[in-house]
């Protein structure tokens, strides 16, 4: 969205190339503010101990692919081939890379 | 209510198969059928339990596998098995043999949803890394069929390392083929053979459930040959109303509002059976025993208690049936899904809603379903304040009382009423929202929810889980409501006003001097019928209750009549009215225990206009509303409304103005023999 968190930025300033397979690249943003039925992947979750494992238990973790089905609050997205309810204050502390091919 | 959990541990659980009765756990994920499945293979002797030591209820029966008696155990339904709350704690130690009590299971039945391989197959492979000897369950495969996947079984097995047997437990198919399975697995314990997802890392990222994800997606990959062609288009489109911010909240009060119809609507006949029952029971035992206090014990303390408790489980049961039926078809999510965001106002999960507004048909059932709030702060609060909601037996003490205090203006007596009611809701809400700033301390759990695909809800699976949770309804509260209604009676009858003389009348009362009154003449046949309307209240009914509550407002009433000589129900003389009889058992009543304990309240209580008998009525609301429907009925009734209740009785029966609603019958309905306004404006000379 706006800054793009940490995580993206190399800190030794070389130059880098975003390597990526069909997913072309974009901005991470917050998972509530992807767009309907965009799908991303999940690079990040910044929540307490709990909710993150609430939430990887149910597969919102680093590296699965998830798809926004509705927005506002609370959110559905699908996850693991299955839909999932989850209020905004979670899905702003979840970062999301979202891709246009995948 | 957790103590009564921990009563329904010890209680319940039967004594631990001995090391001949190998035992077989089943587990797998929320809505993957699993309780279906355990019902399939075990038949109808399932009972549940809690593990030792906690509130974690597990469901388990005993079977025969080919020669062998076996104990099945049903798991809490998991995501996996991180041991972060409670339930997967637990069910983590029930599969590696740690908890206290269980034994190891022999046999872990790894039960995987068909139709969503990917998701099951995450906690699939930590319960496969136990290495414990498993089967793979490979359960909807009905469902999976008609929405065209195909799954490569046998790619499948090498993949788990394990056995994979196709099943349906809607349809029954492959379950046998299940049970052989399983039985050959006992004598084979032959573990599963998966290379550990920990070390066969390839996606080592910051997260280590990555590489279990990984591995399930992969699995899921090679082993569905051709994926759903239509998946779950139907739910989608239900979901697009019913998970709607605004049209969502309203399917909620629809669906709720229907369950309550039912509920009230079907409840009634059962119920008048039960009713019926047992005033028939007390009166063909009053004939049988003599005359004395074992007869007043019999007829006036144990069956009334009896019954009072039986009489709600026809609500109880279908309360139970019908939410395990929302349960199923996995609406209950959506419920919470949108009452989320309003239920956060008050502190507590969207969860927390269905339970409480359950409470207003029963609490007991209404605290069993709050099991599905993950959160054990969030779950107590809920517990805590379902029992402020205005439940259907509270319903007829509020009429009565408000009877009693507004007996005249009909305005402010509705007003009352629905003050009272909302005051329920008003408190729960404001309780729940200081719990959780108080000993409760700290923020609601913010919703993570799978929304399941909508299906069919299993009939008999419903009814198997109700016959359960109402037993246990019965053998735990139903003792403890028997043993006050018991007491009650102890404190009622003694000590003793004049014994001669009691027994007299007992005698009299009980019809084994014929229907001869004290004086020795035949009595009027209203008197009659009161008497068996009297001995109904016992078991009263929420609305015979409430109409009793009115029946009360009307003793009043004849007795304010008393003055100006005409009887208010029958219209006759007032002569005979104040017969000695009942003189006699107030009389009893005031000098008994609980007489005393009234008069000794009685300055609590007279600020509000009340006398000691309102005082102790009052102080019973203390206690269980059920028991205080059976003390009013019992207590007020034997002495004072027994010259109305023979036209309340009647009053009942007549159709065109019976309401299906007891609930709302004291405001609602006005039928001109029943109502408490018309019985307060008649009061007015």
């Amino acid at each position: 969205m706006t800054t793009p968190p940490p995580i993206e930025t190399f800190t030794d300033g070389t130059t880098f190339e975003i390597v990526t397979d069909n997913c072309s690249p974009a901005p991470l943003t917050r998972l509530n503010s992807m767009a309907q039925m965009q799908v991303g992947v999940v690079v990040d979750v910044r929540l307490d101990e709990i909710d993150s494992a609430r939430l990887k238990a149910l597969g919102i973790c680093q590296g699965r692919r998830i798809q926004l089905v509705k927005g506002g609050d609370p959110i559905v997205l699908r996850v693991l081939g299955t839909r999932v309810g989850l209020s905004a204050r979670l899905a702003a502390g979840i970062t999301v890379e979202p891709c246009a091919g995948c | 209510m957790i103590e009564l959990t921990d009563a329904v541990r010890t209680k319940v659980s039967p004594p631990r198969p001995s090391a001949q009765h190998a035992s077989i756990a089943l587990i797998g994920n929320p809505n993957a059928g699993k309780t279906s499945l355990f019902n399939r293979i075990t038949g109808m002797r399932a009972r549940t339990a809690n593990f030792s030591g906690t509130t974690v209820e597990h469901r388990e029966a005993p079977a025969i596998l080919g020669r062998r008696r076996v104990q099945f155990i049903d798991l809490p339904g998991l995501y996996s098995l991180d041991a972060v709350t409670l339930e997967e704690q637990v069910a983590k130690s029930a599969l590696t043999g740690e908890l206290e009590g269980a034994a190891q299971p022999d046999v872990i039945v790894l039960v995987v949803d068909a139709t969503r391989l990917e998701r099951n197959l995450f906690l699939a492979s930590q319960v496969l890394e136990l290495r414990r000897p498993t089967l793979l369950a490979l359960n909807m495969m009905d469902e999976a069929t008609r929405l065209g996947i195909e799954i490569d079984l046998e790619g499948l097995a090498e993949e788990v390392g394990c056995r994979v047997l196709p099943v349906s437990a809607r349809t029954g198919e492959g379950v046998e083929a299940l049970r052989t399975a399983i039985e050959e697995l006992l004598d084979a314990q032959a573990v599963p053979t998966v290379e550990s997802m920990v070390n066969a890392c390839d996606a080592c990222g910051g997260c280590r459930y990555a590489a279990r994800y990984h591995w399930a997606e992969r699995v899921a990959d090679r082993s569905v040959v051709r994926p759903a062609t239509s998946h779950g288009q139907m739910t989608e489109s239900i979901d697009r109303i019913l998970t709607h911010p605004i049209a969502g909240i309203l399917a909620v009060g629809a669906v709720m509002t229907v369950l309550f119809l039912l509920i009230f609507w079907i409840a009634q006949y059962p119920m008048e059976m039960i009713d019926g029952l047992f005033s028939w029971a007390s009166e063909t035992v009053a004939r049988f025993i003599p005359a004395g206090d074992f007869q007043s014990l019999v007829v006036d303390g144990v069956i009334p208690g009896v019954g009072g408790m039986l009489v709600f489980l026809p609500q109880i049961v279908l309360l139970f049936f019908l939410l395990a039926l929302l349960e199923d078809s996995g609406y209950m999510a959506r419920a919470a899904f949108v009452m989320d965001k309003l239920m956060h106002k008050v502190g507590l999960p969207g969860k927390a809603f269905v339970p409480m507004l359950s409470g207003h048909a029963c609490a007991i059932p209404a605290i069993m379903s709050t099991r599905v709030i993950e959160d054990h702060r969030d779950r107590l609060a809920t517990i805590l304040v379902v029992p402020l909601m205005s439940c259907s037996a509270r319903v007829p003490v509020y009429a009565m009382v408000i009877a009693l205090l507004f007996p005249k203006s009909p305005l402010q007596a509705s007003l009352t009423f629905v003050g009272a009611y909302s005051l329920g809701v008003v408190a729960a809400l404001v309780a729940g929202f200081v719990l959780k700033r108080t000993i409760l301390k700290g923020q609601t759990r913010a919703m993570v929810i799978e929304l399941p695909n909508y299906r069919m809800p299993n009939l008999r699976d419903a009814a198997l889980l109700t016959l359960d949770r109402a037993w246990v309804f019965v053998k735990n509260a139903g003792t403890i409501i028997l043993a006050i209604s018991v007491g009650l009676w102890v404190l009622a009858t003694y000590p003793k006003t004049d014994a001669s003389a009691l027994d007299t009348m007992n005698t009299a009362r009980r019809g084994l001097g014929g229907d001869v009154g004290p004086g020795g003449q035949r009595r009027p046949a209203w008197q009659r019928a009161g008497r068996r309307g009297d001995r109904s209240k016992g078991v009263a009914r929420t609305d015979i209750a409430a109409t009793e509550a009115t029946g009360v407002a009307r003793t009043d009433a004849a007795e304010a009549m008393e003055g100006t000589g005409t009887d208010v129900n029958t219209g006759a003389p007032s002569g005979a009215v104040r017969d000695p009889e009942a003189e006699l058992q107030r009389l009893q009543l005031e000098n008994s225990a609980l007489g005393r304990i009234g008069h000794f309240i009685e300055p609590v209580f007279r600020p509000l206009g009340f006398n000691w008998e309102i005082g102790i009525r009052r102080a019973h609301l203390v206690r269980r509303a059920r028991v205080i429907v059976s003390t009013l009925a019992g207590y007020t009734g034997s002495a004072r409304t027994e010259k109305v209740s023979s036209t309340t009785r009647s009053a009942r029966r007549p159709g065109p103005t019976a309401h299906p609603s007891s609930a709302s019958r004291p405001v609602s309905a006005c039928s001109p023999s029943t109502c408490w306004r018309c019985s307060a404006s008649r009061r007015t000379p």
